[in-house]
């Protein structure tokens, strides 16, 4: 198609690896540190959250729906597409065109979508097995609570 | 016996724009080239109202219209993620793999021959398109060539459910001749045009043609084709990508330009990005090639092509030597007056970094550390190896970024980069 794009098999990723250090010592001078030999990397978030990279999408929260489930307006979703869906999962779902997130209730033949405020009403799924309006389970959120 | 399975997203580009879109399904989409040119990309949907799509955009824009098309501008961003994550998915069937393009991947399946290869394939389009989101099609043949056309099939034919195996002989030779020649892999329309009329329509009648006139007329890549359609691999899987022999950085402008101090501007911009991925392939240019466009669909300034190339006095991968260079090469290749439509930079004749004889010219082995130095700082700066884009660049024309900003890509209708942007993500209803 004439696109110069560079395709390697890296999706989700940090641009940088964000490096939390297990063992931050200043060392003295003179003394080496009795922990030196235990120095084991750091912790990576991105290997806490994210289990299937080319499955995993991240989206943003907007409205109030699911405080129930401490989701709350601008909240991050880590969203898992590998994983299968069953009852009492945290999902995105297509409903009327638009991605929703909800409390997913019942069985494949009966999907209910069900909100955790009571000023929403649940929702049916229709799903005829074949194109699912289920677009994936909802793995993590993050919120932040400081800036 | 070799195996090969194509495996080809359906109308990649559209299927993209879908993924964060559910109100998309089913509606027709076409997908616009760099600068909202061309119709790159179609839904099936666009297919389907059958009107004639190539040439530029502005002539099929009302026509669009008329029929509610969604219209997208090109959002790489968003397509290479994807493909990358398509790819990593397809990459668990089969421990050979060769990325062939954007939205297609050849695997070797050798060793899976007594499997139910349509069952394995059927697996494989089923857990990218959860994984993903995207709708692929999978052919499965004992050539490259074969594997194509039975993709093509699956796309063509809904009974195939998105995956065609061809092993069977009389499977095989019914495909050839449901196959028209020109939509052979190698052969084209140029040939096909030749073909029309000399009753050589179909696949099958190609692979019909006695060896001699098929080299005779074509040369030994007709006969490779030729042979591949019988079964006879003669294209192997690549797994390791080729050494580049050149990289090219080009951009088309949103606006025509005619100004040197601005095309300055885009050639040291063009230099330092096509130097940057030359550092990363730990190679190094030996030439430099400066080139300025015309618009091809405007008659005024045609033919006012310019293109200008720099011998650098030693192999160098430094942005420094490389924009000096390229420099040059604009000053010469460069007429006042013409309205130039896309610039951009190409570097020629690479060779590994390790491998380059030192020269009478190159700058004493000190000197060359410091510059090596302060580009490696450069780099870190700029994030080079992550992706990251104009902090700071020496050569680029710093003090005149902002004369200027025509020449940027214009893409009026891209979509949010859902998956590389922390500032575009795809918001939920909550």
């Amino acid at each position: 198609m004439g696109v110069d794009l560079s395709v390697g098999p890296h999706p989700v990723r940090a641009r940088k690896p964000v490096a939390v250090p297990i063992l931050a010592s200043a060392v003295r001078a003179g003394f080496p540190s009795p922990a030196e030999d235990y120095v084991e990397g750091s912790l990576d978030l991105n290997e806490h959250l994210i289990r299937h990279p080319a499955a995993t999408f991240i989206v943003r929260v907007e409205g109030d729906s699911m405080i129930g489930a401490g989701i709350f307006p601008g909240d991050l979703l880590v969203v898992d597409r590998s994983l299968t869906p069953h009852d009492g999962h945290v999902v995105i779902a297509a409903v009327a065109g638009e991605l929703t997130v909800k409390r997913l209730k019942g069985g494949p033949q009966n999907w209910r979508l069900v909100a955790e405020h009571p000023d929403y009403p649940t929702i049916m799924l229709e799903d005829d097995g074949e194109t699912s309006s289920i677009w994936g389970v909802v793995a993590h959120s993050i919120r932040r609570l400081s800036a | 016996m070799p195996l090969f399975a194509l495996i080809d997203c359906n109308n990649f580009f559209a299927s993209c724009e879908r993924v964060f879109r559910p109100d998309l399904e089913g509606k027709p989409i076409v997908v616009l080239s760099n600068n909202d040119g061309c119709v790159v990309a179609r839904s099936n949907e666009v297919k389907a109202l059958d009107v004639e799509m190539a040439g530029p955009y502005f002539k099929v824009r009302d026509l669009l219209q008329r029929h509610g098309v969604a219209v997208f501008s090109s959002n790489y961003e968003l397509y290479a993620d994807l493909s990358a994550r398509v790819m990593t998915v397809v990459s668990g069937y089969s421990p050979e793999l060769e990325i062939y393009s954007i939205d297609e991947a050849f695997l070797n399946l050798d060793g899976f021959f007594g499997r139910d290869l349509s069952a394995y394939m059927q697996e494989l389009r089923t857990q990218v398109k959860q994984w993903t989101g995207l709708p692929v099609s999978v052919g499965v043949a004992s050539t490259k060539t074969l594997a194509k056309l039975a993709v093509e099939r699956a796309k063509k034919e809904p009974r195939h459910n998105g995956v065609l195996v061809l092993k069977e002989p009389a499977n095989i030779g019914r495909a050839l001749s449901q196959t028209p020649v020109g939509d052979v892999w190698g052969i084209g329309r140029r040939w096909a045009a030749r073909f029309d009329g000399i009753g050589i329509d179909t696949a099958d009648d190609f692979a019909r043609l006695p060896e001699a006139w098929v080299r005779k007329k074509m040369g030994v890549t007709g006969v490779r084709t030729q042979r591949e359609l019988l079964g006879q691999s003669c294209v192997a899987l690549e797994t390791q990508p080729k050494p580049k022999q050149s990289c090219v950085a080009s951009r088309s402008f949103a606006k025509p330009v005619t100004d040197l101090l601005e095309l300055k501007d885009a050639i040291a911009t063009f230099s330092a990005r096509a130097t940057e991925r030359l550092r990363r392939g730990g190679l190094v240019a030996t030439e430099v090639n400066a080139f300025i466009l015309t618009d091809r669909f405007k008659t005024e300034g045609a033919g006012c092509n310019g293109s200008a190339t720099v011998a650098l006095a030693s192999p160098s991968n430094l942005t420094a030597d490389i924009t000096q260079a390229a420099l040059a090469g604009l000053v010469q290749a460069y007429r006042p007056d013409v309205a130039y439509k896309k610039a951009g930079v190409m570097l020629l004749g690479l060779v590994p970094e390790g491998h380059v004889q030192p020269t009478l010219f190159q700058a004493p082995a000190p000197m060359l550390e410091k510059a090596h130095r302060l580009q490696g700082a450069l780099d870190a700066l700029n994030g080079a190896k992550f992706g990251s884009r104009d902090v700071v660049r020496v050569g680029a024309f710093g003090g005149t970024m902002g004369v200027g900003k025509n020449w940027h890509l214009r893409r009026d209708r891209r979509s949010p980069r859902y998956t590389t942007q922390w500032s575009e993500l795809k918001t939920v209803k909550g």
